[in-house]
């Protein structure tokens, strides 16, 4: 097995491509939009497209039950979908690039699991009357204090890996110290779990199913700016992570900051994750998949085509997945988690099996 | 694997097998009685006879009983067969495959679950309960006063609900004649297997498979086989079915049914009770038209939230919101609950009136044994002009905030 740094004197340069047509861009930019359509389209509940597009326009005489579940159920969950895809996608595309390996993830430092390990403390913990009482005076119950949890978990993994990376030169110990991290979040949480009551199990494991559809509008005011905001950053980011494919140390001979760019990186790239598994769950897969399928689509690993690139097919898989989950055409809801990792795993060993005519893939 | 593991494998494979061998099945060890049981005595002139539960029988041979308890497991086709042989009596030869013999009447018995606790001072045994897992979360009087005193002994070890596993050193310092058990089918939850190799004698309670409010009281008649008060159990579960059907009655001829909601939805989906089971049957009895009434299972489902929004959004009430105490709290979960019409109106119930402090809900404990009073506190919901009298036990409308109770 092989997926650490290229080893020196390998032949490690852009490979001179030609450029796919537009047909890989359009393909990246119809996939979405079909995936969109059957997203509000498909459900448990059977609308007609036609009924969904009056509601969307806005038309008169559509039924209001209509109304109220494309609009409060089903749109919300789509563009949840979509900006969780397109976040998952780019951090996990920041990270592969930073680490040079194709198996990173967006979670590889540890944001998860300390995501996770807040999520348990107020699930499976702090669900006592007295306490409860003292949440709904701060206006902190349910969703709320579950989206806090998570941002303060990961918030605090991610200051303490970050006090690290300002110290230690190498990625591969900043890899090493995030998955420990992992280690200990998730021991810690089978200790809480040791304790918990069943029905605070079955929320907390519902938590980590993943789920796009406990985002409601007033959730996204905050999730769409700082998913946009981490987007923007990783665009700014571009030429910078051109340069780390190929090394860090030709990344500072291009007169690349590395220390500051890395910090960088590592904050977008956490900022992306954090918040995505904050308001949706810790979802799997997806952040690995998308940046290998946007390279084998495109065929480069340009960073300047694969940011875009990576938001949209980011968007298309998660709607895809999402649309999957809802089981169109039955009552039931399958977990999300299970969906994006029976996509993305395939597309893994896809990778790995591949690997001989892949193009240097952030690896 | 290096060779020189191979002789290591093979050695470590040989002697488990020699161990299995040499153990054998526990229930087959047991010792073969020389004479037959005879059939011409009578020891058990008070018979019980079993009209609602579907999980399991009693039959009576003289001088034993014979215990069939069906399908524990969800999945499971299994059928644990218990032979209760009267003080002084030899069990029947050849015992059934499988069969765990008890002497009864039993003298000490541990409970692994506090859902049954209530039926043991319904049927006057209280003093023989020696020892019971999950002390904090009793509700049933006679038994936390027994606690206090400390003649009940906690057998869990500290951790809560299906997590919990027994204390077999407790366990063997107490000797109970019995250990009542529930079954999951999930191994890593059943204490059956571990208490039968450790020598004790589990007898698997399935009450909870059991798809009607009736049926689960009727376990009652269960716990009575194995202390021989069988006359008891009869009367106070007759008792408990007449004033249940005269509820159910009252009900049977209202104009207009309620529709019903029922659980929460958490982070987009909601876990709802299905048409056929426990819950659905106390809505149904109680005059109300449940939602899922046309599903035909009886488990929990996960359902996509808009589902139920499209048919409960009219409906009138909505009960049993789980973890949900206040119409604040509902909505911190999903603030789209405002669109319910049930919750616009704060009609609103659930059933945590009664909850210990560390979490034991007396719903799932008194409320297991007296379902009249729950179908009572149902109808003064549904309809306040059937039961005017009714003082609710387990449910409360909710208030918009939380109370500062405790």
């Amino acid at each position: 097995m092989k997926f650490t740094t290229p080893a020196a004197g390998e032949q490690v340069a852009f490979h001179p491509i030609p450029r796919v047509g537009p047909a890989a861009w359009t393909l990246l930019l119809v996939l979405p939009m079909i995936a969109f359509i059957l997203e509000l389209c498909l459900g448990s509940v059977m609308i007609p497209p036609r009924g969904v597009w009056d509601v969307l326009t806005g038309q008169e005489g559509v039924p209001e039950g209509w109304r109220e579940i494309v609009l409060l159920f089903r749109l919300p969950r789509a563009v949840t979908a979509i900006l969780a895809g397109a976040a998952l996608g780019m951090a996990g595309l920041e990270m592969q690039t930073l680490f040079r390996n194709p198996l990173a993830d967006p979670f590889v430092l540890g944001i998860s699991s300390g995501a996770t390990l807040g999520v348990a403390l107020v699930v499976l913990v702090a669900s006592g009357f007295g306490f409860r009482f003292v949440m709904e005076k701060r206006g902190l119950l349910g969703n709320a204090s579950v989206v806090m949890a998570a941002l303060v978990g990961s918030m605090v993994i991610l200051s303490v890996v970050m006090a690290i990376a300002r110290r230690v030169e190498s990625s591969v110990t900043l890899l090493i110290v995030g998955l420990m991290f992992g280690y200990i979040c998730s021991a810690l949480v089978n200790v809480l779990l040791q304790f918990a009551q069943e029905h605070q199990m079955q929320n907390f494991i519902a938590w980590t199913f993943g789920s796009f559809g406990g985002v409601t509008w007033n959730q996204l005011l905050v999730f769409a700016p700082t998913v946009c905001v981490g987007l923007g950053l990783a665009r700014m980011l571009a030429k910078s992570l051109n340069a780390f494919l190929l090394g860090e140390g030709y990344a500072r001979s291009m007169g690349v900051n590395v220390r500051h760019t890395r910090i960088w990186i590592i904050v977008g790239a956490s900022l992306l994750a954090a918040t995505v598994t904050a308001y949706c769950g810790p979802i799997g897969f997806l952040g690995i998949a998308v940046p290998h399928l946007c390279r084998l689509i495109l065929k480069t690993s340009d960073h300047n085509d694969l940011v875009p690139a990576v938001i949209l097919m980011g968007a298309a898989l998660a709607l895809f997945a999402d649309v999957l989950s809802q089981a169109p055409g039955t009552r039931i809801v399958l977990p999300l988690n299970a969906i994006t990792s029976l996509i993305g795993a395939p597309v893994v060993i896809g990778v790995i099996l591949r690997r001989r005519q892949f193009i240097e893939a952030g690896a | 694997m290096t060779r020189g593991m191979i002789p290591v494998v093979a050695a470590f494979v040989l002697y488990t097998s020699m161990v299995s061998i040499a153990l054998g099945d526990p229930e087959v060890a047991t010792p073969r009685p020389f004479f037959s049981a005879s059939e011409s005595v009578d020891l058990f002139p008070h018979k019980a006879c079993i009209r609602f539960a579907r999980c399991f029988t009693v039959e009576y041979h003289g001088t034993y009983k014979r215990l069939d308890v069906f399908s524990p497991g969800l999945k499971s086709k299994e059928t644990f067969v218990y032979i209760l042989v009267a003080q002084g009596h030899r069990p029947p030869a050849p015992l059934p495959r499988g069969a765990l013999v008890i002497q009864i009447p039993v003298k000490r018995i541990a409970v692994c679950s506090t859902t049954w606790s209530a039926f043991f001072p319904m049927l006057h045994i209280e003093n023989a309960l020696v020892g019971l897992a999950g002390c904090d979360w009793a509700s049933t009087p006679e038994i936390v006063s027994l606690i206090g005193q400390g003649r009940i002994t906690e057998i869990g070890d500290g951790r809560r609900g299906m997590n919990r596993q027994v204390n077999m050193e407790r366990l063997t310092v107490l000797r109970p004649d019995c250990i009542m058990v529930y079954a999951t089918g999930i191994p890593e939850y059943d204490h059956a297997p571990k208490l039968l190799e450790a020598g004790f004698k589990p007898v698997i309670n399935a009450s909870h498979m059991e798809t009607t409010p009736l049926g689960r009281t009727e376990w009652i008649k269960f716990i009575a086989a194995l202390f021989n008060k069988e006359a008891e159990a009869e009367r106070v579960f007759d008792d408990i079915v007449n004033r249940y059907e005269a509820m159910a009655e009252k009900t049977e001829r209202v104009a207009r049914r309620p529709t019903v909601l029922s659980g929460v939805a958490w982070r987009g989906t909601w876990y709802i009770p299905g048409g056929a089971g426990y819950s659905a049957r106390f809505m149904a009895d109680a005059g109300a038209d449940y939602i899922r009434r046309d599903d035909t299972t009886a488990g929990t489902k996960p359902v996509a939230i808009e589902t139920v929004f499209e048919r409960a959004r009219d409906a009138e009430f909505w009960i049993d919101t789980k973890m949900c105490g206040s119409l604040v709290e509902l909505l911190a979960v999903d603030e789209r609950y405002r669109l319910f019409s049930s919750f616009r109106t704060g009609k609103v119930f659930n059933n945590d009136a009664r909850v210990t402090p560390e979490g034991g809900n007396d719903y799932w404990e008194t409320g297991v044994a007296r379902p009249d009073l729950v179908l009572a506190d149902l109808i003064s919901i549904f309809h306040p002009e059937l039961a005017p009298d009714h003082k609710r036990i387990w449910y409360r409308q909710l208030p918009s905030r939380m109370e500062g109770r405790q």
